[in-house]
Parts: C-alpha cells; sequence; structure tokens
C-alpha cells in the first residue's frame, strides 16, 4: 500500500501545468503521485485545488493554452511527456480508462449507447457490428443494466443519469486497461447505485489489477473506495496518506475541516470559512493560511510554504505545526447531533405552502417508424401530500423515480394528466394567476453548467429576472450586488460570465437568480450534487439561513440523503413514481417502514463506518 | 414517421390557404390597374370598361376570390391576362430553369461550404481559418449581380467560353444546358458559401463539448474524432440553415436570373407584378409558398434521422 510498492502504474514527480501568455498563473505547483497496480488513490479537494487538472494531465487532455511540465511521468511504463500522437492515442484508449462526472453530456447525443461503449475497441480492432453489439451487451449487463441488448441499442437520452454513468464505466473498462481515473464518477448517482459502482469498480480492481485514481471530493466514497489518499488544495499537495489513518487523525487542518465539512447525520455541519484559493488569487506562504483554523495569527504561515514533511512510511503532510495536529488532545472530531434533533422538535407545522392532490403524470413516447409502438412511463403516480409553509420537504428516490418531474409539475413547468396542485401565498389564499405564481415558486435546477445562459454575464442573468417582474426599478444593480454578497459571492461577480466560475460559484448565482424575484417557495432539484463537500456545506448554512430570514418554504429533490437528513423537515419518498412513504424526517430516518426506503437507507454511504471500523483496530 | 410526413402535409393546406387569401388581397388593394397595363395609356376608358368586363374583373371582390380559390381546389389557375396561356404552363416553363439553378448553386455551396466550414472550425484559428473567414466577409459583402456581371465580363466577352445568359433545357441539349448554367449556379452558389461560417461554428460548438473530450480521453484521433463524433451534431443546426436557403432560391434568384437572362420563376413574377398580371402573380406566389414548406418538411425529416432525440420526440 506504500508508495514503492511494486507495480506503479502511474508515476508523477513535481507536476507543474501553468497556463501560458505574458503573466502565467501557476495552477498546479509540483504535485506528485503514484498510483500501484492494486490500489486506489484518491486525489481529494474542493473544486479549483486541481485535481481534475493533474488526473487530466497524464493523458494530456488540458486544453493548450495550458503548458504541463513535469520532472517524471509515467503511465504503466511509458513515458506520456515524451509519447508521440499516435503512442498518446494507445494510452488514453488501452491503458487508461477514464470515467467523467456528467455522464449526460459525456455521451454523444446522436449515436446508441452500445457504439459507444465499445468504441475503444472497435477503433483498434476490425469487429462485425453483430458482435460489437455483442459485445456492448455484454458490457452493458456487466455493470448492471437490465434487458442490455435492447438498451444497447438506445440513445443517451433514453437513459437516466445513473445508467448512463453505469454505460460510461462499461466504457471506460471495455478494453482491460491497467490504470482507471475515475473523476467524480459517483457524484449523479443514487446512493443504492452508489454503492454498486464502488462494487463494480473493486471488482474491476480485483479482476484486472488496475490501478484507480479517484478523483472526489465525497469523503464518504473515499473512505469506502480508496486506500490512500491525496489531499489537494490550491494546486499542491498537503497531505496524504492511507484513508483509515487520514480519516481518523487528519494531519492537516484542510484535512480536518473537510471531514467536519461533511453532512453527516444529524450533525450541524462547518463550512470552511472564506473563499477557495484560485490560480489568481493564491496566497503566499502557506496556501491554506487565510482559511485555516490552527494558524491562530502566526506569523510564518504567512510568509513560509511549508515543505511536505513525511511523518512516516505512508503520510505525509505540509503543515508547520503538524504536531499541534497530531496531540492527541485535538484530534477528536466533534459532533452535534443533539441539537438538530431537538431543533426538529420544536418546529411546528403552521399553513401549507404547496398542495399536491392525486397528481398523475404519463409520458407517450412512439418509435420512429411506426405510431403502433407505443411506450407509456407513468412519472408519477396519483401522488398526494402536502409542502409546509417554512419547512423543507425532502423529496427522496432514485433516478426514474419520478421526483424531478414532480418538482417539474409543482412549478408548472408541466402540467398534470390529472389531479391537481395548488400553491398557496402567504395568507394561505390560492395562487390562481400564472405570473403570481412563477414568482412565488422558484426553482433552481440540477446542473448549473447548462441553466445558466453562457452569453450572458452573472448580472445580466439577474438582471433579466429583475426587469421581467418590475422589481427595484432604477437600482437593479445594486439590488444583484446585494443578492451576489448575500450567496457570498464577491459583487464583482456580476461582470464575469458563467464558463468563468467553478460548479460551486454557478449554483450560487443559480440560487441568487431564483431568489431575485423574492419567491416564498423554493424547488431545489439536486442542488448539492455537483458541489464539493466544502461548499456543499456552505450552501446548506446558507439555505438554512435565508429560510429563517426569508420565511421561504423548500423542496429539495435529492438522491444524497445525507444531506436531506442534515436539512429537511420532511421526507417524501418516490419509488417508479408512487410516493411510498412520506412523514417527519427523523422518523423515517429511525424507523423506515416501506422496504424500500430501507434498501435505501441501508445503502447510505457514510465516513463514520470507516471511523468507527479503524479506531477499533487501532 | 409516416404519420408524421402525413400531418405535416395536412398542415400546408391552411398555410397555403392564408397565402392565397394575403396576396389576392394585397393585390387587389394596390393601387394599379390590369386593364391600363394591357391596354396602355391611350386606350379609352370605354376600351378599358370592355377588358375589364371581359377579365371579370369588375366583379365584387368577394365573387373574384371564390371564383378563383374555386379554381385552385380543381388545380385550375386561370389563365394570364397578359401572356393568354395557362396561368400553369406558364409557371411551368418558367419553374425549370428556377429549379436546376437552385439545385445547382445549393450543390456549389455545399462542395465549398461544408468542406471548408468544417476544416476551419476543427482547425480554429489556424491559417485555413483565418483566409476563409476573410474570404466569406469579402464574398458576403458583394452583391450578386456584381459578381455576376463580373463572371460574364471574363468569361463570356474577354475569354469567349461560356455564353452570357439565357437558357438551354437539358432534355434538348444537354452540353448546352451545362454551358449557359454553369456561370450562374458558380456565382449564386458562392455567394451562399457564407453558410460555411454557420457550419464553422456548430462545429466549434460541438467541438467543445463534454463527449469530444471523453472521445479523445477513448484513445479517438482527431480525424477519428471529427468523423465519429463532430459531423452529425454539427450537421443538425447546419441542415436547418441550408434547407431555409434553398427554399427561397426556389422562390427564384430573381437578381441572377435578371444578369444571365434565365426565364425563372423570379423574373416571370416580377414582369407579372409589373403587368398586372393578377393570376399569374397569385399562383406564383403560392407556388413559392409550397416549395417553401415542402423544403422545411425535408429538412425536419433529416434532422429527426440525424437526431435520434427530435425521433423520439423527448
Amino acid at each position: 500500500m506504500s508508495t514503492a510498492s511494486a507495480d506503479p502504474v502511474l508515476q508523477i514527480r513535481d507536476l507543474r501545468v501553468r497556463t501560458n501568455g505574458p503573466r502565467p498563473l501557476n495552477i498546479i505547483d509540483g504535485v506528485d503521485l503514484d498510483v500501484a497496480l492494486d490500489e486506489t488513490v484518491a486525489l481529494v479537494g474542493e473544486s479549483g485545488s486541481g485535481k481534475s487538472m493533474a488526473a487530466r494531465s497524464v493523458l494530456k487532455l488540458l486544453p493548450c493554452n495550458l503548458s504541463v511540465t513535469a520532472e517524471q511521468l509515467t503511465v504503466a511504463g511509458i513515458d506520456a511527456q515524451r509519447a508521440d500522437d499516435a503512442a498518446l492515442h494507445r494510452l488514453r484508449g488501452d491503458t487508461v480508462g477514464m470515467v467523467f462526472q456528467d455522464p449526460m453530456a459525456n455521451f454523444n447525443p446522436v449515436l446508441t449507447v452500445g457504439e459507444q461503449v465499445v468504441e475503444p475497441m472497435r477503433i483498434r480492432e476490425r469487429m462485425s457490428k453483430r458482435a460489437a453489439q455483442r459485445l456492448a451487451a455484454e458490457a452493458l449487463g456487466h455493470v448492471g443494466i437490465t434487458r442490455p441488448e435492447e438498451r444497447a441499442l438506445e440513445y443517451p437520452h433514453q437513459f437516466s443519469g445513473g445508467m448512463l454513468q453505469r454505460a460510461m464505466i462499461a466504457m471506460a473498462l471495455i478494453n482491460r486497461p491497467r490504470l482507471v481515473v475515475a473523476d467524480e464518477p459517483t457524484t449523479a448517482l443514487d446512493a443504492t447505485l452508489q454503492v454498486k459502482i464502488v462494487e463494480l469498480l473493486r471488482t474491476v480492481q480485483a479482476e484486472v489489477g488496475a490501478g484507480v485514481l479517484l478523483i472526489t471530493h465525497d469523503l464518504g466514497l473515499v473512505a469506502e473506495l480508496a486506500d490512500r489518499a491525496v489531499v489537494m488544495y490550491g494546486g499542491r499537495v498537503l497531505e496524504s496518506g492511507p484513508v483509515a489513518e487520514l480519516f481518523v487523525q487528519p494531519a492537516h487542518p484542510y484535512t480536518r475541516a473537510l471531514l467536519e465539512s461533511r453532512p453527516e447525520q444529524g450533525r450541524d455541519v462547518q463550512a470552511i470559512p472564506g473563499e477557495p484559493a484560485t490560480p489568481a488569487t493564491r496566497p503566499t506562504g502557506c496556501v491554506f493560511h487565510p482559511r485555516c483554523q490552527l494558524r491562530d495569527g502566526r506569523e510564518r504561515c504567512e510568509s513560509t510554504m511549508p515543505t511536505l514533511l513525511t511523518l512516516s512510511e505512508t503520510r505525509t503532510s505540509a503543515c508547520h505545526y503538524v504536531e499541534e495536529m497530531l496531540d492527541p488532545a485535538r484530534s477528536a472530531l466533534s459532533g452535534s447531533e443533539a441539537l438538530l434533533e431537538t431543533a426538529a422538535a420544536k418546529r411546528v407545522v403552521e399553513g401549507v405552502a404547496v398542495r399536491v392532490d392525486h397528481v398523475s403524470k404519463e409520458f407517450v413516447s412512439t418509435s420512429f417508424w411506426s405510431s403502433h409502438r407505443k411506450v407509456v412511463t407513468k412519472a408519477v403516480d396519483d401522488v398526494t401530500f402536502e409542502v409546509p409553509r417554512g419547512k423543507t420537504l425532502g423529496l427522496v428516490g432514485e433516478s426514474g423515480s419520478g421526483k424531478s418531474t414532480l418538482g417539474r409539475l409543482m412549478i408548472g413547468l408541466l402540467q398534470p394528466d390529472c389531479g391537481q396542485i395548488t400553491v398557496f401565498d402567504e395568507q394561505g389564499a390560492p395562487i390562481t394567476d400564472r405570473d403570481e405564481l412563477r414568482r412565488t415558486i422558484q426553482w433552481v435546477h440540477q446542473d448549473p453548467y447548462g441553466s445558466l445562459n453562457p452569453k450572458m454575464t452573472v448580472g445580466r442573468l439577474i438582471d433579466e429576472v429583475l426587469n421581467r417582474y418590475g422589481l427595484h426599478a432604477g437600482r437593479r444593480e445594486e439590488r444583484c450586488a446585494e443578492l451576489l454578497t448575500q450567496m457570498g459571492l464577491p459583487a464583482s461577480t456580476a461582470q464575469r460570465y458563467p464558463h468563468q466560475l467553478s460548479g460551486g460559484q454557478r449554483q450560487r448565482v443559480s440560487i441568487a437568480r431564483a431568489l431575485a424575484v423574492e419567491p416564498s417557495i423554493l424547488v431545489l432539484d439536486e442542488p448539492l450534487s455537483a458541489l464539493d463537500v466544502s461548499i456543499q456545506a456552505q450552501v446548506i448554512n446558507l439555505l438554512r439561513s435565508l429560510r429563517e430570514s426569508l420565511g421561504l418554504s423548500y423542496v429539495l429533490i435529492s438522491h444524497d440523503l445525507n444531506v436531506v437528513r442534515a436539512v429537511c423537515d420532511r421526507v417524501a419518498v418516490m419509488c417508479k413514481g408512487e410516493l411510498v412513504e412520506f412523514g417527519e424526517a427523523e422518523q423515517i430516518y429511525q424507523q423506515p417502514q416501506h422496504p424500500y426506503t430501507q434498501t435505501l437507507l441501508a445503502a447510505m454511504l457514510s465516513t463514520s463506518r470507516v471511523r468507527r471500523d479503524t479506531s477499533t483496530v487501532h | 414517421m409516416a404519420r408524421f410526413v402525413l400531418t405535416r402535409l395536412l398542415s400546408l393546406v391552411p398555410v397555403l390557404a392564408i397565402v392565397a387569401l394575403i396576396t389576392f388581397a394585397i393585390l387587389n388593394f394596390t393601387p394599379g390597374d390590369p386593364a391600363v397595363a394591357i391596354l396602355g395609356i391611350d386606350a379609352t376608358p370605354e376600351q378599358r370598361e370592355a377588358l375589364r368586363e371581359e377579365l371579370g374583373l369588375n366583379r365584387p371582390l368577394i365573387e373574384q376570390f371564390l371564383a378563383w380559390a374555386g379554381g385552385l381546389l380543381t388545380l385550375d389557375f386561370g389563365s394570364s391576362i397578359y401572356l393568354d396561356i395557362p396561368v400553369s404552363e406558364a409557371l411551368l416553363r418558367h419553374l425549370e430553369p428556377t429549379l436546376l439553378l437552385a439545385t445547382y448553386s445549393l450543390a456549389v455551396a455545399i462542395l465549398v461550404g461544408v468542406p471548408v466550414g468544417v476544416l476551419s472550425g476543427v482547425r480554429r484559428g489556424g491559417t485555413i481559418d483565418r483566409l476563409v473567414m476573410g474570404a466569406t466577409v469579402l464574398i458576403n459583402g458583394i452583391p450578386n449581380f456584381f459578381l455576376g456581371i463580373l463572371a460574364i465580363m471574363l468569361f463570356a466577352v474577354t475569354l469567349g467560353l461560356l455564353p452570357s445568359g439565357g437558357y438551354v433545357s437539358p432534355t434538348e441539349d444537354f452540353i448546352g444546358h451545362a454551358q449557359c448554367m454553369m456561370l450562374p449556379s458558380l456565382v449564386l452558389g458562392i455567394s451562399l458559401t457564407s453558410f460555411a461560417r454557420i457550419i464553422r461554428s456548430s462545429v466549434l460548438d460541438v467541438m467543445s463539448s463534454e463527449f469530444v473530450e471523453t472521445a479523445y480521453a477513448k484513445g479517438l484521433n482527431r480525424p477519428q474524432v471529427v468523423r465519429r463524433h463532430v459531423l452529425r451534431n454539427a450537421a443538425i443546426p447546419s441542415v436547418t440553415v441550408i434547407g431555409i436557403a434553398f427554399g427561397n432560391l426556389l422562390g427564384g434568384a430573381v437578381v441572377t436570373e435578371y444578369v444571365f437572362n434565365l426565364q425563372g420563376i423570379g423574373q416571370l413574377l416580377v414582369e407579372s407584378i409589373a403587368r398586372r398580371d393578377y393570376p399569374v402573380i397569385q399562383a406564383g406566389v403560392l407556388l413559392s409558398a409550397f416549395l417553401f414548406v415542402l423544403v422545411t418538411l425535408v429538412v425536419d425529416i433529416i434532422c429527426a434521422y440525424l437526431d435520434p432525440r427530435v425521433r423520439y420526440g423527448r
């Protein structure tokens, strides 16, 4: 398990990535990384830490305005820096398989899933169409897709996100690679699926003996899957070591802060104060010192850049005061579960914000050549519940369970086939006016990449909404700045375009835009799934404080049961379009009645499990 | 699919009905008198009155419209006031040059525009890209007729290689047909190559999508990525633009037809407007609308073929 282990499949020494141009910015600043054939290494950090870039630079998959240098960059014995184009293409398809974050965007919409899954193999060796189809079906079946023969012939838009991610893993594994690079592979998946994928990746590692480089911000996933973790921040490695040791006793304040900001069952999450360092705003000395809890005003952190100290054969840390971190008195990570439970008990139901009354919605699709073959999907099937005012309702279920459709019905983007959805204003009267309805109930989209028009600045995006409803006439710019500050973004963000922002910043812009019209109800469709843990915590805290100060009601659509537990008062569990369970959050988490809820909860990934396991060993 | 085509064909009926009503109304409410146009300004009022009587122009408008619309249902477009032949015959005679000119120039535009657009999109910022973008701006800036006159001066007058105008049907003399269509098709086709720009920007769009990155990560080289992943996606928006351009050409490329003296639909319509030849104008506009809608239907079918998301009506 050590770095010196026998069969290194990836060796990186002193990797540096900088932008080209007259004033180059260092994005990655001297990173060392090793992955052995039989191990899984997690690269952990917030967005902007350079973890994705470090992994992509291995295959030279970076945009051409970045230059990569390294003392050593070896993949399975091949020097990637000196490889010619042909060798590089072979390296990419055969030796290294990649799994990306967003499966929807990573599949070509006009080719069938099967074609794309076998493509890495088909470009290497000739095979008949039928053989390719059989192979695709086999590969899809292997990753747990039912009816793989039929599904291989379908197109990406006919798949749910979870299934596509499985297909992407099948695609990465088709050539039996020696190294699998997985960039946030489970971020878009359900809890139940996450377990399957994790198991799948493990099996592969055992079967093929592939090394796995896992890039993630999900510490639960790290705990579940990785042998070693390398924590990156601001383009540098701050700490590395075996997961079991690192999670129990982090040797760097940043690792500790990351662990504490994880939305854990019942515990109040602690956000890391401040913004992650970007290449342009990287501080002198220790990159983490402006946000560090341990620093305590000491000058050395600001003036001197700490070197990566070797603590033991397997552990390193780049902190001047690492001995304080390892002091046994500090090491217990605090939990404050009681706080949330009492807070939940105090809340009383006052009014109803939205009533969903026996609502059903079907989707009918027809085949290309004949209209006779009709496929009817019952997305939402006779669902009834109420969203209490000033409360948060969690809408939980696997992908394809109809939870997003239900959200769309609530905001009026879709019309129900039968049944009725009523939205009430603050006085408790039902709203009938369409404009008024749109203003009262707002939507935060799952994908902060697709939901912001790339051709408009953030300022214009928000201004557009204000203008539409004639709000804050004459001082719209100030209102926009106000909103951005409220979201924890600098007011200057208004001048920037969405592509200049990180995923977390974009999601906050989406929330700002939704709140611009001062709605009383927010429907949040997987608002956190694309965000880092520390940002997740910030957004959760933000949503909480907004609910208190603005008296908002939330409908939170999510598959992340930890997040739901940390935020929601009520939980509605959806399965195949039906509402299988509805009730107080704590009650459902303590005593799930429906078997489906029980499976979901059992599948929940948690770092606490690992922590408990390892502490008994020590 | 069959149902899709059928519904689209049925939707032609209201479109054409509205076009018919509007052209009829506009024509009859604009000043001008066919009797004056035919007899000249020297004719006496009695003569004009007699002609109007003969052509049925003194009947109430409603009656005129109903009579015309009734004829339409049996595909009887009436007779030309000026040419003294049935309108359908006049249109058919002029349709052939227009159809063929549109087809040839579309072929030229596709043969030049598509590879050029793809190449400059794939190698964005390169020499080819900059050359092509400069050239398309230049060509867009030169009016069609000017390009046509330059071409005539060079190839017909100075070099004497090709005829300067006129039309020969391919069924009569294919070589002659090719010779006389060469210049107008090239001129019109080259002026259409601006859709190289549209193709370029579609290619750029697709090149920056994540699935293209995935394709590289899968080990495909650039030609493979472009062929397998970029082209078909980039074709979807381009087909729509090309289709609309073609639809416009079918309405007659008036200026080009005049410069090269091709007796096409565009020329016929312009002359008929000057002559107040109402039946020809009305039927000509209807025909253009019909062809245009037909082209958009074909475009939609191609898009459905290219894009499974359209096909499965997501």
